[in-house]
């Protein structure tokens, strides 16, 4: 099983400094600060859930319903509306795809 | 408990559970998914919930496992029963609301965490775009069984990919490299790259009602408007916010209004045309607030979710005052 530890990365939410919480009384419910000094010390994580799930390989069940228009394009049928253009100043930058 | 109205958020707790991501179904307006994970996404399996709103609440109308974290949803554009989810151990799944089991299909190519995944809005496709901390895009046509198309360009991880609303066959992606990118799937090829911030950026959305207006939301906390046309400084800038910027959606009926929420627990409400733009700040989580959804049927409704294991449907003053 994958320990991500480094999920605290986006904003270091983990470096934040917060005093321990046990408002909680489930012994599955673990803090955050909690739980990345359990992953940190290499220490067995409660309640740790191990699933095997493989595909059904099914087809999804038939729409019955049509599709709704959003919003916007309700507010959009304005026919002096400048159809949409892709004629953007910026030059192509570095950066490629390859078709798989 | 049971009042409905402003101020009165329907909530549902899930034990166990951290919500990464709420969207509400383009079909039933009553109707959400959450994407969650075990252990705030640090280990452990993961968790589909879809959900149905009534007058007395949020109730659970099925739930589907996964092997490891779920970080990301997105509704079917031609199927209200279906949704595509992704995951930590790099596959996206493919999930019918209507059958007590899934997923239907997987999709395993890319090699690290996929951190978002996004249906087109435009009439006539039907794709997927998703994104990975293997700092790579994948194109999806969900009836094949492989990706169509990888897309290279940031050199760090890939947190978010949204499709443009207006333009056929364009995204945006954001990344752990700073920079806002804006890709063009018929050219396979990047179109712009925008040094967007100093910082990570995590979240970025389509304006519904200009074709060249995007938001960014970022680690440095601050939200930055680009207009295509020029994008050599941000047109608008929002600060409010005291930690990082996990996620940001413009209003689907309001063309100058948006959402975002953060580490720092709340989600704030912007009209980004007003001098005082910041609109209203919603502190009602106790954890991280990384799920956000306005709804595509109500102008006020929103829905939030965060690692307090709580999923909250509600109507902000400032959506429901004009």
């Amino acid at each position: 099983q994958a320990l991500r530890p480094n999920m605290e990365r986006p904003g270091s939410p983990t470096s934040r400094v917060r005093a321990p919480t046990a408002v909680q009384s489930d012994p599955a419910s673990v803090t955050l600060t909690q739980l990345v000094q359990l992953v940190q010390q290499g220490q067995e994580l409660p309640g740790l859930e191990s699933r095997d799930i493989v595909a059904t390989q099914g087809e999804p069940t038939a729409s019955q319903l049509p599709r709704r228009p959003k919003p916007w394009e309700a507010a959009a049928c304005v026919p002096s509306r400048a159809p949409p253009t892709v004629g953007w100043r910026s030059r192509p930058e570095p950066g490629s795809a390859e078709v798989s | 408990m049971s009042a409905v109205g402003v101020g009165a958020a329907r909530t549902l707790r899930v034990p166990g559970r951290h919500g990464y991501a709420a969207e509400f179904s383009p079909y039933l307006p009553d109707r959400l998914a959450c994407a969650a994970a075990q252990h705030y996404g640090i280990a452990g399996c993961g968790t589909l919930l879809v959900l149905d709103q009534n007058e007395s609440g949020l109730r659970l109308f099925r739930s589907f496992d996964w092997s490891d974290g779920l970080f990301d949803v997105t509704w079917s554009e031609n199927n209200e029963h279906v949704l595509v989810t992704c995951s930590g151990d790099g596959s996206l799944q493919l999930w019918d609301t209507a059958k007590a089991t899934g997923p239907l299909q997987v999709y395993k190519e890319h090699s690290q965490e996929v951190y978002s995944v996004d249906w087109s809005q435009t009439r006539g496709e039907q794709l997927v775009v998703s994104g990975s901390w293997d700092q790579t895009v994948k194109l999806w046509d969900p009836t094949v069984g492989k990706s169509l198309c990888t897309f290279r360009g940031h050199e760090s991880v890939i947190y978010s990919t949204i499709w443009s609303p207006h333009i056929p066959g364009c995204f945006a992606s954001t990344s752990g490299d700073q920079t806002l990118r804006i890709w063009d799937m018929k050219t396979t090829g990047v179109r712009i790259v925008i040094p967007a911030h100093q910082a990570e950026i995590l979240s970025c959305d389509w304006c519904k009602y200009n074709e060249n207006l995007l938001v960014t939301g970022a680690v440095d906390c601050s939200l930055r408007g680009w207009d295509l046309r020029n994008v050599r400084q941000p047109v608008f800038e929002l600060l409010g916010h005291t930690y990082a910027i996990k996620r940001v959606k413009f209003s689907p009926f309001h063309a100058s209004v948006l959402a975002s929420c953060s580490y720092d627990f709340t989600v704030r409400f912007w009209n980004f045309s007003k001098p005082d733009p910041l609109l209203e700040t919603v502190e009602h989580h106790t954890e991280f607030t990384c799920g956000l959804d306005l709804s595509l049927h109500s102008p006020t409704q929103v829905a939030d979710c965060a690692w307090d294991e709580m999923i909250k449907i509600y109507d902000p003053a400032c959506l429901t005052v004009p």
